[in-house]
Formats: C-alpha cells, sequence, structure tokens
C-alpha cells in the first residue's frame, strides 16, 4: 500500500472535470496542460495516477476559470443543507408549542409522542433501511430526487449544470450518498428535537405548568408502567423521577399537584427527551459521519471508463530507460549508393550456376541448371576447385526473400574474386515468399559490394 | 511503502539475459514485446539493424526482476568459428570459455568479427543465452556454427522460435536439429502472434534453468498475469460499455408519420452508432497499445483509426455471420421502434402491476417517461437487434485480435473467421433489459451499483472473455 496523498474532494473534482470534458471538450482550453510532465518512471500506481489526474484537472480549472461553476453544487448543498436545519428549528418549536397549547396543564405522553413519536418512526425506517441495505428506505426522499436526476438530463447541458450533476453522482448516489444523506437526516432531527426541548425549557422557565396524563384505549395502569419502564435508565443517571403516587395523583382530572410532582415531571419529560431523542441521534450522527468518511476514504474513481483509460495512456505511458552498454563504433555512418540494376537482364547463355544456401524449393529458371547449392564449407571448398577452371560465365543463385548477412556476403565475394571473369547474380523467388524491395536493394548492395556489375544482377 | 526498494541488493544481483541469434531473427522485437514498449531499439527489416549492444531492465511493480541485452546479429559465424578454431590450435591449454575470452579481448575496432565479438562479450557475462530462430530458415552449416560457438560459453542456452504461425512443418525440423545439440527444452514464442501464455512459459523455462532467481522470477509471473487480466478486463468492459451505450440509446418520434423527420432521426441514430463505436475502437486500440503500424500486422480491418467498413454498410453482417434474410444485403437497419408496450413494460405485466401498487414513487420514476409518452403519443427509436449483434460481434472480434495480438503470419495469406464469434446466451434478453433502462445510457455511480446492471455488464464481460 503507498501512502494516500489525495482526498475526496480531489476526486471528486476530477469527476467534475471528467464529465465537462466528456460533453463540453471543445469548449474548454489546453494550453496550460501541454507541458505537464509527460510519464512516470516504473511501473504503474494508482496513487500517482490521482495525484496526475488532480494535478491535470486543477491546472485545467484555472485556466478555464471553471472553479466557481465547480464549487456551486456544494454551495447549493450547504444552502439547502441549512434551509432544511432552519426547517427543522420551526418545525421542532412549533411541535413543542403546539403539543403544549394554551393551558397550564402539560400532557406528558402527548408532548412524547409529538416530540419522540415520529422520531422514533423515522428512526427505525432508517435503521431498517440501512440493515437491509434498502437505498430508498435509508436515504429518504432527497436521495431518490437524486438518483433520479441522471435519468431528467438535460439535452444540451451546460458546463454548471454538467458540474452538478458529477457533484450529485459522486456525493449524493452510492456509499458516500448514502452516509451524506443519513447524516443530514440526522441532523435534521436533532435539529428538531433540540429546537422543542428548549423551547420547552424555556416555557417551563416562565410558566407553571401542572403535568398530566390521561388515555381513552388503553386500561388506567399502562402510562404509570411505561413511566417506569422509561424511568429506569434515568434513575440510574441519577434524575429523579415521578413516584407512583405522583403519578397516580396526576391522572387527568386529579387538580391538585404540589412542586415536587411538577418538578419530578419536568425532570422525567427533559431526561425523556434527551435519552430517547437526542442521544440516540447524537449516536447515530457519530456512526454516519464516521461512515461517510470511511466511504469517501474508500471511494474510488472507475477507472474503467474510457475517459481514464485514454488518460491513462497518455499520463502514465512508462518509458523504458534503456542504455547502450557496447557501442557501434560505426554509428551514424551512411552506406553508400547503391546503382539499381537495369529491368529485363537476360541470362546469360551457357551459364554455370551455383547456388547461394538455397532450399529445395526454390526454383531456376528453365533453362539454367544448378551445378552445386553451398550449404557448408565442403559444398565451399568444392565450389571455389570448380569455378576456378570453368568454362562459361558464372551465375550465382540466392533466394531473394532471405536476407543477405555479412557471412553470405563474404561468400559470394570469395566466389567473385576466384572466377575469371564478370560474375552474374540472380535473385530467385518463389511464390510463398513475396519479396520486398527492400530486401531486393540489400542485394543490390551486395552485389556492388562483390564487384558484381548492375548489369549482371538478374531479377525476376 | 514507498521506500523499501532501498536496501534491496540492486542490478548486480539482477538475472542477466543475453538475446542472440542470427541477424533479422527478432530479437529486438523480443526484447520490445518483453517490455510492453515500442520505443525499445530499432526494427528493420534488414541485416544489422541492432549493431550494439543495449541494456533494459524489466521489472515487477517497481522492483526490477532482470536485465535483457540485445545484441547484434550473428552473421559470420563461419568466420568466427574458423577464427576461434585457429585460436584453439594456438593455445591448446586453454578452455573453450577462456578461448572466448581470449577472443574477445583481443578484436580490435575495425576486425570485421567485431560485432561478433560484441555478442559474444555480452554472452560471457550474461547467465542465460536466449538464442531466438526464425524457423522458416533451413537448418544452415551457419547456424550449426553458431550453436557451436554460443555452447563453448557454458551458458545455458533456451532456443526460442520465432515466426512460427503458420510454419509448423519448418518448426519441427529445427526441433529436431536441435535435439543434437541437447537442446530439447524449447520455446515457441511469435513475437508477431503474441500470447501471453508463450510469455509466462518463458519466465518459467528461465526458473527452471537459474534456481537462485526462482522466486523473483515467480514474482514477475504473477505480476504480469495481473497485469494482462487487467488489460483484458478493461478491454471487455469497453466493449461492454458500448454495447449498453448504444442499446440504452433512445430518440423519441412524433408517431404521425412523417417521412422527413423519419429519415432525420434515422441519421441521427446512425451517427450515434457510428460515433460510440469508433469511439469504443481509438480506446479499444490505446488500452492494448497498438499503433497503425500494429494494426496492419495483425490484420486488423482498421485503416488510419477508422473500421475500413462502416456499420451500416451493405454486407457487413454476412461478414459476421449474421444472415437475416434481405437484410443481409442491405446492411444493419437503424432504428426499431419502440413504444410503451414493447419497451417499458415487457419486463412483464405482473412485475409491472406490482411495481405500480408497491410504491407510486419509484414506479413513476421508473415508468414516467413511458406513461407521459403514451399519452401524448411519441414512440421511440433504438438501435436494432441487427445493428446491436454487428457491433458486439465485430468488437468481440476486434478484443480477441488485440489480446492474442493476432494469429497472422508475414508471408502467409489468412482469412479472418468473423463468423466464429458468437453472440452471449440469452442475447436477447440482455439487450432488452437495457433497452428498458435509458438511464443506463452513460456510466453513473446509481447505475454501476444497479444489481440488474451489474449482472448484465458481467454476462457481456464473460463472453466477451469467452469465460463460460
Amino acid at each position: 500500500m503507498s501512502v494516500k496523498k489525495h482526498t475526496f474532494d480531489d476526486l471528486v473534482r476530477i469527476e467534475q472535470v471528467r464529465k465537462i470534458e466528456s460533453a463540453k471538450a471543445e469548449d474548454l482550453s489546453y494550453a496550460s496542460i501541454q507541458e505537464l510532465p509527460r510519464s512516470a518512471n516504473g511501473d504503474f500506481n494508482y496513487a500517482d495516477f490521482i495525484q496526475r489526474l488532480n494535478t491535470r484537472a486543477k491546472r485545467l480549472i484555472q485556466e478555464n476559470t471553471l472553479n466557481d461553476a465547480l464549487q456551486q453544487p456544494r454551495r447549493q448543498f450547504i444552502r439547502a443543507r441549512r434551509i432544511c436545519l432552519g426547517v427543522a428549528v420551526v418545525l421542532g418549536g412549533l411541535a413543542a408549542s403546539q403539543a403544549v397549547g394554551d393551558f397550564s396543564t402539560l400532557n406528558i405522553y402527548w408532548l412524547l409522542a409529538v416530540l419522540l413519536g415520529f422520531n422514533l418512526i423515522s428512526l427505525l425506517l432508517w435503521l431498517s433501511g440501512i440493515t437491509l441495505n434498502l437505498q430508498s428506505l435509508s436515504s429518504g426522499i432527497i436521495a431518490q430526487l437524486a438518483s433520479w436526476l441522471p435519468y431528467r438530463h438535460k439535452k444540451d447541458p451546460t458546463i454548471a449544470s454538467l458540474a452538478s450533476r458529477a457533484w450529485w453522482e459522486s456525493c449524493l448516489t452510492g456509499d458516500v450518498g448514502k452516509w451524506r444523506i443519513s447524516v443530514l437526516t440526522h441532523k435534521f432531527w436533532l435539529t428538531y428535537l433540540t429546537a422543542g426541548m428548549v423551547l420547552l425549557i424555556v416555557l417551563m422557565l416562565a410558566k407553571q405548568y401542572n403535568f398530566i396524563w390521561g388515555t381513552t384505549l388503553l386500561p388506567d395502569s399502562t402510562l404509570p408502567r411505561l413511566t417506569q419502564i422509561l424511568g429506569t435508565p434515568l434513575e440510574a443517571m441519577g434524575l429523579k423521577i415521578p413516584d407512583d403516587p405522583q403519578t397516580v395523583a396526576s391522572r387527568i382530572g386529579v387538580s391538585k399537584q404540589d412542586a415536587e410532582t411538577r418538578m419530578a415531571w419536568a425532570t422525567f419529560l427533559i431526561g425523556a427527551l434527551l435519552v430517547y431523542g437526542i442521544f440516540p441521534r447524537l449516536l447515530v450522527l457519530g456512526l454516519s459521519l464516521v461512515m461517510q468518511k470511511w466511504s469517501e476514504y474508500r471511494f474510488k474513481l472507475d477507472l474503467y471508463l474510457p475517459y481514464y483509460i485514454e488518460l491513462r495512456q497518455r499520463l502514465m505511458a512508462r518509458e523504458v530507460k534503456a542504455e547502450v552498454i557496447d557501442a557501434d563504433p560505426q554509428a551514424g555512418i551512411k552506406p553508400a549508393e547503391v546503382t539499381l540494376p537495369p529491368a529485363n537482364v537476360a541470362i546469360p547463355s551457357n551459364a554455370q550456376a551455383f547456388g547461394i544456401e538455397l532450399d529445395q524449393a526454390t526454383r531456376w529458371p528453365e533453362s539454367v541448371t544448378c551445378r552445386l547449392n553451398i550449404i557448408d564449407q565442403d559444398s565451399h571448398d568444392e565450389a571455389i576447385a570448380l569455378i576456378k577452371n570453368l568454362n562459361g560465365p558464372l551465375l550465382l543463385g540466392v533466394a531473394a526473400h532471405r536476407l543477405p548477412d555479412r557471412g553470405v556476403q563474404r561468400l559470394i565475394k570469395e566466389l567473385v574474386d576466384s572466377s575469371n571473369g564478370k560474375p552474374w547474380l540472380i535473385l530467385l523467388s518463389k511464390p510463398s515468399a513475396p519479396v520486398t524491395n527492400a530486401r531486393e536493394f540489400a542485394w543490390f548492395r551486395l552485389a556492388e559490394a562483390c564487384g558484381i556489375p548492375a548489369e549482371h544482377v538478374i531479377t525476376q | 511503502m514507498i521506500v523499501r526498494n532501498s536496501h534491496r541488493p540492486h542490478t548486480d544481483a539482477l538475472l542477466n539475459i543475453a538475446v542472440v541469434g542470427h541477424t533479422n531473427t527478432g530479437k529486438t522485437s523480443l526484447i520490445r514485446t518483453m517490455l510492453r514498449s515500442t520505443e525499445f531499439g530499432v526494427i528493420e527489416d534488414a541485416a544489422g539493424t541492432t549493431r550494439h549492444v543495449e541494456q533494459a531492465t524489466i521489472s515487477a511493480d517497481n522492483e526490477p526482476i532482470l536485465n535483457l541485452y540485445d545484441t547484434p546479429g550473428l552473421e559470420d559465424s563461419r568466420a568466427l568459428s574458423a577464427h576461434i578454431k585457429k585460436l584453439k590450435a594456438k593455445s591448446k591449454s586453454l578452455s573453450p570459455v577462456q578461448i572466448l575470452e581470449y577472443f574477445v579481448t583481443h578484436v580490435a575496432v575495425n576486425d570485421p568479427l567485431e560485432q561478433e565479438a560484441k555478442v559474444i562479450r555480452q554472452v560471457l557475462r550474461s547467465d542465460i543465452l536466449l538464442y531466438i530462430i526464425d524457423v522458416r530458415e533451413p537448418f544452415l552449416e551457419k547456424y550449426r556454427l553458431e550453436l557451436d560457438i554460443l555452447t563453448q560459453s557454458a551458458k545455458p542456452i533456451l532456443p526460442v522460435f520465432n515466426f512460427i504461425a503458420g510454419h509448423d512443418r519448418e518448426l519441427a525440423k529445427w526441433c529436431e536439429h536441435l535435439a543434437a545439440f541437447h537442446m530439447h527444452a524449447t520455446l515457441e514464442f511469435d513475437t508477431v502472434a503474441f500470447t501471453f501464455e508463450a510469455e509466462k512459459r518463458l519466465y518459467q523455462k528461465m526458473q527452471t534453468l537459474v534456481e537462485s532467481h526462482y522466486d523473483r522470477l515467480q514474482k514477475l509471473i504473477d505480476y504480469r498475469a495481473k497485469l494482462w487480466s487487467q488489460l483484458c478486463l478493461s478491454g471487455a468492459k469497453r466493449v461492454a460499455e458500448l454495447i449498453v451505450n448504444v442499446a440504452c440509446y433512445r430518440e423519441s418520434k412524433a408517431t404521425r408519420n412523417n417521412l422527413i423527420a423519419h429519415s432525420l432521426l434515422e441519421d441521427r441514430l446512425h451517427e450515434f452508432v457510428r460515433k460510440a463505436e469508433q469511439h469504443c475502437l481509438n480506446d479499444l486500440l490505446s488500452i492494448f497499445n497498438f499503433s497503425e503500424k500494429d494494426v496492419a500486422i495483425q490484420k486488423i480491418p482498421v485503416s488510419n483509426g477508422h473500421w475500413q467498413l462502416d456499420i451500416f454498410a451493405p454486407g457487413i453482417l454476412k461478414a459476421y455471420g449474421l444472415d437475416v434474410g434481405s437484410a443481409a444485403a442491405k446492411g444493419a437497419a437503424a432504428g426499431a421502434g419502440i413504444d410503451l408496450m414493447v419497451g417499458g413494460m415487457s419486463l412483464g405485466a405482473a412485475t409491472a402491476l406490482g411495481a405500480i401498487a408497491g410504491a407510486g414513487w419509484s414506479t413513476f420514476k421508473r415508468y414516467g417517461d413511458e406513461i407521459k409518452a403514451t399519452v401524448k403519443g411519441t414512440q421511440w427509436q433504438c438501435a436494432d437487434e441487427t445493428t446491436l449483434q454487428v457491433l458486439y460481434l465485430r468488437q468481440k472480434h476486434l478484443l480477441n485480435k488485440l489480446m492474442h495480438r493476432g494469429h497472422a503470419a508475414q508471408d502467409t495469406l489468412h482469412v479472418d473467421k468473423a463468423e466464429s464469434e458468437k453472440l452471449p446466451d440469452n442475447w436477447s434478453k440482455l439487450t432488452s433489459a437495457l433497452r428498458q433502462n435509458p438511464a443506463w445510457e452513460e456510466p453513473s455511480v446509481a447505475r454501476n451499483n444497479n444489481p440488474q446492471y451489474q449482472e448484465i455488464e458481467a454476462k457481456l464481460v464473460g463472453a466477451l472473455l469467452d469465460e463460460d
């Protein structure tokens, strides 16, 4: 593992640039990335690649002054979050004040139901969504909108709309999105609860309330028992909760209430809100924040996307470092010019033909019979002896598709030197092996080097 | 961590491999293939292209594993052999290796055997010799002499056969001759028709020759295998992306039959498919690091970075083994109209009804456009079945060629059997699922996390890589 050098924001920025580039590449100017250092030494490395993408993206953004457009969606999200939280404050306050009403009595369970009930339902929904991994349950309506957004994309996107789409996609969908939306939801409910609680405290500070409870459907003993059950953790925390007589005394319709009972109920109310509302929310908020950071940390670009594949080749092309350790002393010397043989040179009559390293498939022209095919030292010696007292022109046949090397050249030179007249060279070909121009040219060069005149070279 | 290399034994401990052989047998090509680089050395169809010894290092994940040495070709082995024989006669007390050492230290700069001396010098400095053979050549005395001299160096020799495609008979003959030199462990490694398997075997053979480098070579093999599978996966994913991209694409059109509007629409669709395919072609070539020259050697029907045959050209269906009656002569058509019943809800009435009953929002999200279109009386035009089929078959064929660097031999006419490519199972199911999800046209996190999409992509990729 290499050290991670990039942040989630870097990746989002790269994704935004990708989106813009894939639709609006022609609108961008690329001057600043021209001199981007071309390639890395060594093998491909993810972190290194991201680093390069990041540098490239930053330069492009600066050159094309995209920064505002790229920051826009983030700012919008922050604004939306603020509005959301503002709404939560208002809602929480409204809920509390509605539940309190104008009277001087506080219906304790009604109040708890209003403040904690919806909270509980939403918490349960969120929990089941997270545990069952249901996208729509865990991330709620906002994520639904977000996942719907790509579906609604415009036919003619602008740079700004592309930037926000990329931002939405990377920040509000997938794992990152799930936790980011979760954080937002928890913050919303936390604000709602806090606003409600603060309002209650303020009201209770300023006014005197009698606490009552009542039920229509449930048996009378249910709510006192519930008080006891709910109060157990509060008692453990050292808070004083209403005891049984106090509870019974607070049944709706029983009018008189002493200060101690009121105090106990108020403590119970605040405690219950803290323990059953705010603490769990804080807990899941913390969890979501951690998970958001973790999923941002784990967020990886989809390098299989064509865009990244192309950039990978461009930014990460590997240079092979090669070094010459035993140099060519004749490097840089250009070979001499070669005179091309005239076309349609006729085979001399009564030619004495010798083959040079021919294989069985090579065919001589009809009029010529090969006296000897030189393939090794013995046939070489034999050929020299034959050539020395030859009556008739010497015709050397070579396989045109094969490559003349220095060994062959030396061999031909020896044969030429031992012959009396001017020898001939014929380039033999076979149908299965086409001869390239370069190859023919190499043979012409060889002929010249061996002292065979150009007009003695026969091509077929 | 980054600093891990600092205390490792460095170049001196690396395995040194000399690539030797007669001139123009493809030594530099082999090294290029092993390095995955087209920048190393110079390759030309001429004798003595490489006239110096050049070193390059192969590494696995930034850890150097071995050094490769490109050497000049041995050209005049007969003269070399005669010279060495003379030296042997002069100083009988020297061992064969010492004679070679004496030769390389006493050769003059302008000696005709200077180039050969370079080769021998490098041979004496190396741990393994890769002796490259052009199997199209007959086994001549000069090759025998080359082998004689190389054996004298007392280094392990691994003969590597090049240009084997289509030359089985010649290959067998060479094997026979090499057996006389006690060389049974040979390797077929066509630098033109490259397969990853052959490269792996090359390293495995090296492992058996130098036990002490076993682990490092294994590391290299594993690393290369990983890279190779990633490369193939990248290619397959790219093709899958193209298929998805085209299959999900739709243009809306008014149901009222307007001929001009219709043909305009058809043109737009054609243009879209062409562009998408072209883009995919570019990406594939770049993934596999192909230059225009390689394309020509592989006999890929591409020139100047474009397909030679347009996807809507007549006759293309036949070239890919699709014979759909009269359509085969005309070429792939473009559009197939789909409407709510075909496109949107063919998932099955039960599913659709379930969805409607289940959740209003998600139903609207999914079928909103379809419902709206029905109300408005519009229809969609999307790429038809044959277009998709040709697209798939053509890309698959290309991908196969790129993955195997073709099987093209240079001197035999090779007919491409494009018809051998098969469509994946459940093809029509895949495409109809794609058509019903226009939102998948472009990559997005939401799409990539969708299990149905993942399944389709996996199926396409699997079929493209022939993993059944």
